[in-house]
């Protein structure tokens, strides 16, 4: 029972994670009805900028962490405006093809620079808690709780707040939402940078188990995508339980069965769902439009 | 067709390909132009899948990677011969490229997208776990081409065969079904295109495509791990056929060409080539779009202004029969059976989540007649339509066409047993020619077997020739010749419907269900559309009209089917609809309705 619990409680510090990515993920999809392909590469940015800051100028953590912060949604920012702006009304695959084009661009950009694994600090460290012989370390508390404060934080904001509504108002009809007087750009502009910047959280809250390298975010961000669509894809609390259910099912897989399996679960699960299910555990039907 | 230009593009460029070893010197760099080209006869496939299909595979790397290691596992573990292992190949990907089209019956754009992504991540996880037979992170190492060019060469070959094979499908009735798909599933459905076999049939193809190209290229570099094809690989993919233009069959082989030469060219510095491509990718999408879009134009030439021959065209009645292929026995067997029933509705309701569209709506459409659905806006006439069509399950009821149960068969086959339409709001294929619109009308008409038109046999250009003919002499007949070979979102509203109907004509249905075809036409257009309906039916065509015109509707109808909020409130000859009080009530109803708010403005 305690090694299940182990492996429970280790799929969630991993879910937790995973349930960052989708809410970012889910955020764009929810408001702008766009897929981000770049949503991993763009966090592994923002991850490599807390690295140069940490180690050139030697700033402590936490001010490398609220710096990052606010480079990536000025990363996000810019990409709105930039690139994702143009192609709103354009097709789906122009829009899929952009995103694509960003990861290449992110990616390979990094790659010129870093070639090597690098180290990235643990946000607490320390000796792991033991909770009747589940041990869980405080920073997979802290990813724990991050993700669910964020969570929280979104359901409210897009229940209660003016501006929520208005996202909410946007994602179903822009042009109304438009003339009903939703600055609809700054709207899209704002999700972005909160979802970049949710990116960037996963992002070093993941660097330090692996190590920092260009690709370091690609397995995750396909993760995030699968915990996207098992929730329902634009469905915020279903993000975070998709997240968090693929990371306990597929540690379950690498305990019980094959570590190897664990990848090809995740990736399989996502076809398996989109197959049987593609609303997702929580969301609504996709209805077919004539 | 005859003479393509286009078609000469490709052709030189294999002959430049060919010359290349020529230039280049050293194994190493003839090793890269093999790539080049196995990786131009991927993006072939790719192109065919997503510019001209308009599907997403953001996964196709993974086809590249099954193929690879079919020919590998045979060659090293059996010691078959590379030939067999690339027909193996082949085979291989055919079949899982049928079970990833699966998931495309349903899913669209995004999703589609994030599907065929996992597959591409899921694939090389499974190559590098299933050790025992793919030898795990180290790979197979299965033989390479025996001497110097020849691997070259094979993969020239095979490129050349496969473009000429892209060409032909997609400039024949299979890819004008692959474009309809692309452009309004809807229309192509309507048109008898089946959306379950073209979608999975292209899947399969596409990724043929892919697995020739993988197993080619893993015998030219004689290794093969699950990193050769990773998620990287489809993304060039893709790079590929954005840079070289979505759809176009040259672009793909010089954009697969450059984005493979790329990172040798930039070897020096790690990761320029992804910011090139991606770059290139942006650019293309932001600066032009209609690169993106409007496919067609790369890859088709399109026919020259009608010449003088359109004046020796037979005309009026005798033309017509010609064009819908029937030769009056259809007539004179209609008049006889006048009063069989046709189409039967029974007990039709549909609900739109709470929403009552219909409700037990019935009526019967005789063999030869005009028969008139009408009834005020929101009335659930187009809805009626939608159901026949099968675009839209009703929630109960019955219908049945010329003794079949149309609720049984899906919306290809509809058009399949007879029953041809037009849309409300035009649904064409806004990218392709007027011509090409009303070819795919004959889709279900003229045909040939899909091999046929991939190589070209005779009995496939006959068709061609047969189905382009009969289209042009249908386009005549509506006035319309001149606009063949006109891109349809060029042509104005009046035109489009023209071109729309002439396209609904040349299914040749028992049945042609019109949706307000008056709809934006002057008067004099309206008088010639009377006049056309007329002579349709007098070929033998029962016609299911749905206008608002009220004048249009009382003379030209035999009988009249009135429906207020979902419910039919009348039904019967023209003069008798006319007097009852209830459609008087629901016409002037509205009408005092509409004359109060202009009062009240």
């Amino acid at each position: 029972m305690t090694v299940f619990l182990q492996y429970v409680a280790g799929g969630l510090a991993a879910g937790s994670l995973y349930a960052l990515v989708a809410l970012g993920l889910t955020l764009i999809y929810k408001t702008t009805g766009v897929v981000n392909f770049a949503h991993g590469e763009m966090a592994m940015v923002s991850t490599f900028f807390a690295y140069i800051v940490l180690t050139t100028y030697h700033v402590p953590y936490p001010l490398a962490f609220v710096s990052a912060l606010m480079f990536a949604a000025l990363l996000g920012i810019l990409v709105e405006r930039g690139l994702m702006r143009w192609v709103q009304q354009a097709s789906v695959l122009s829009q899929i093809m952009l995103t694509l084009g960003l990861f290449l661009v992110l990616n390979g950009a990094m790659s010129t620079r870093f070639f090597e694994a690098l180290p990235f600090p643990q946000p607490i460290g320390g000796t792991p808690f033991n909770f009747g012989g589940v041990r869980v370390s405080a920073d997979s508390l802290l990813i724990l709780g991050l993700a669910a404060a964020i969570m929280l934080a979104l359901y409210l904001f897009f229940r209660y707040t003016l501006l929520g509504i208005a996202l909410r108002a946007t994602a179903q009809n822009l042009t109304v939402a438009r003339l009903m007087g939703v600055r609809v750009g700054r709207v899209y502009s704002t999700t972005w940078a909160v979802a970049a910047a949710m990116g960037a959280v996963a992002g070093m809250l993941f660097a330090p188990t692996t190590a920092l390298y260009p690709a370091f975010m690609g397995d995750i961000a396909i993760k995030g995508f699968a915990g996207a669509i098992i929730g329902g894809l634009g469905n915020l609390p279903g993000a975070v339980l998709g997240g968090l259910l693929l990371g306990v099912l597929e540690n379950l897989i690498a305990g019980y069965i094959s570590t190897e399996l664990k990848a090809f679960f995740a990736f399989s699960l996502i076809l398996l769902v989109l197959v049987l299910r593609p609303e997702g555990i929580m969301g609504a039907p996709v209805r077919r439009r004539i | 067709m005859q003479s393509q230009p286009s078609r000469w593009l490709p052709a030189a460029l294999l002959i430049l390909a060919a010359a290349l070893p020529l230039v280049v010197t050293g194994n190493f760099g003839r090793d890269v132009l093999g790539l080049m080209a196995a990786d131009a006869l991927a993006a072939i496939g790719l192109n065919l899948l997503v510019g001209i299909a308009g599907q997403i595979s953001l996964g196709h790397g993974a086809f590249m990677l099954i193929g690879g290691y079919t020919t590998a596992i045979l060659t090293v573990r059996l010691e078959l011969p590379w030939i067999v292992g690339v027909i193996a190949a082949a085979l291989v990907t055919v079949v899982i490229g049928v079970l990833l089209g699966l998931p495309a019956l349903r899913l669209r754009g995004h999703f589609l997208a994030l599907a065929t992504l996992s597959f591409g991540s899921a694939i090389p996880q499974l190559a590098l776990k299933w050790e025992d037979v793919t030898g795990g992170a180290f790979g197979l190492k299965p033989p390479k081409f025996v001497g110097d060019d020849v691997g070259y060469w094979v993969i020239l070959i095979v490129l050349a065969v496969g473009t000429w094979l892209a060409y032909n499908v997609v400039q024949s009735r299979p890819g004008r079904a692959l474009l309809a798909l692309r452009e309004t599933e809807v229309a192509a459905q309507a048109m008898g295109v089946n959306l379950a076999t073209s979608k999975t049939g292209i899947f399969a193809l596409s990724a043929a495509y892919a697995g020739v190209a993988g197993a080619l290229a893993t015998h030219l570099s004689g290794y093969i791990s699950p990193s050769s094809f990773n998620l990287l690989v489809s993304f060039q993919l893709l790079a590929s056929i954005v840079v070289g233009g979505l759809g176009s069959l040259p672009g793909a082989i010089v954009g697969a060409a450059l984005v493979t030469w790329l990172p040798f060219a930039a070897s020096r510095t790690q990761g320029l080539a992804s910011v090139v491509e991606g770059g290139a990718i942006i650019l293309i999408v932001l600066f032009l779009p209609a690169g993106l879009s409007s496919a067609s134009r790369f890859w088709r030439r399109y026919l020259p202004a009608p010449r003088a021959e359109a004046s020796k065209a037979p005309t009026a009645a005798a033309q017509l029969n010609h064009v819908m292929g029937g030769d009056g026995a259809a007539a004179a067997a209609a008049t006889h059976t006048r009063s069989r029933a046709l189409l039967a509705v029974r007990g039709l309701s549909v609900d739109f989540g709470g929403v009552h569209a219909l409700q037990e709506v019935d009526f019967t459409v005789n063999r030869g007649a005009i028969h008139g659905l009408i009834g005020p806006n929101g009335a659930g006439k187009t809805t009626a339509l939608n159901c026949i069509s099968r675009l839209i399950d009703p929630s109960h009821g019955s219908i049945h066409f010329a003794g079949h149960d149309l609720l049984k068969v899906s919306p290809s086959a509809v058009a399949e047993l007879g029953i041809s339409r037009t849309f409300q709001n035009v649904e064409l294929c806004k990218g392709l020619s007027a011509l090409d619109n009303v070819m795919l009308g004959l889709y279900h008409v003229i045909r040939a077997p899909a091999a046929a038109y991939a190589l070209r046999l005779p009995v496939a250009r006959r068709a061609e020739e047969l189905a382009r003919r009969r289209a042009l002499d249908l386009l005549d007949l509506l006035g319309s010749r001149g606009v063949a070979g006109t891109r349809v979102h060029a042509l104005s509203f009046g035109t489009q419907k023209r071109v729309e109907l002439a396209r609904a004509l040349a299914c040749q249905g028992q049945l042609l269900i019109l949706d307000e075809p008056a709809a934006g036409l002057d008067t004099s257009e309206r008088v010639a559309l009377l006049d056309l309906i007329r002579r349709v039916r007098d070929t033998g065509v029962t016609i299911l009209l749905v206008e608002h015109d009220m004048r249009l509707v009382m003379s030209l109808c035999d009988r009249v089917t009135v429906l207020d909020f979902g419910r039919v409130i009348a039904d019967g000859v023209p003069e008798e609809v006319q007097r009852n009080p209830a459609v008087v009530a629901a016409y002037l109803g509205e009408e005092e309705r509409q004359g109060s708010e202009l009062v009240g403005a």
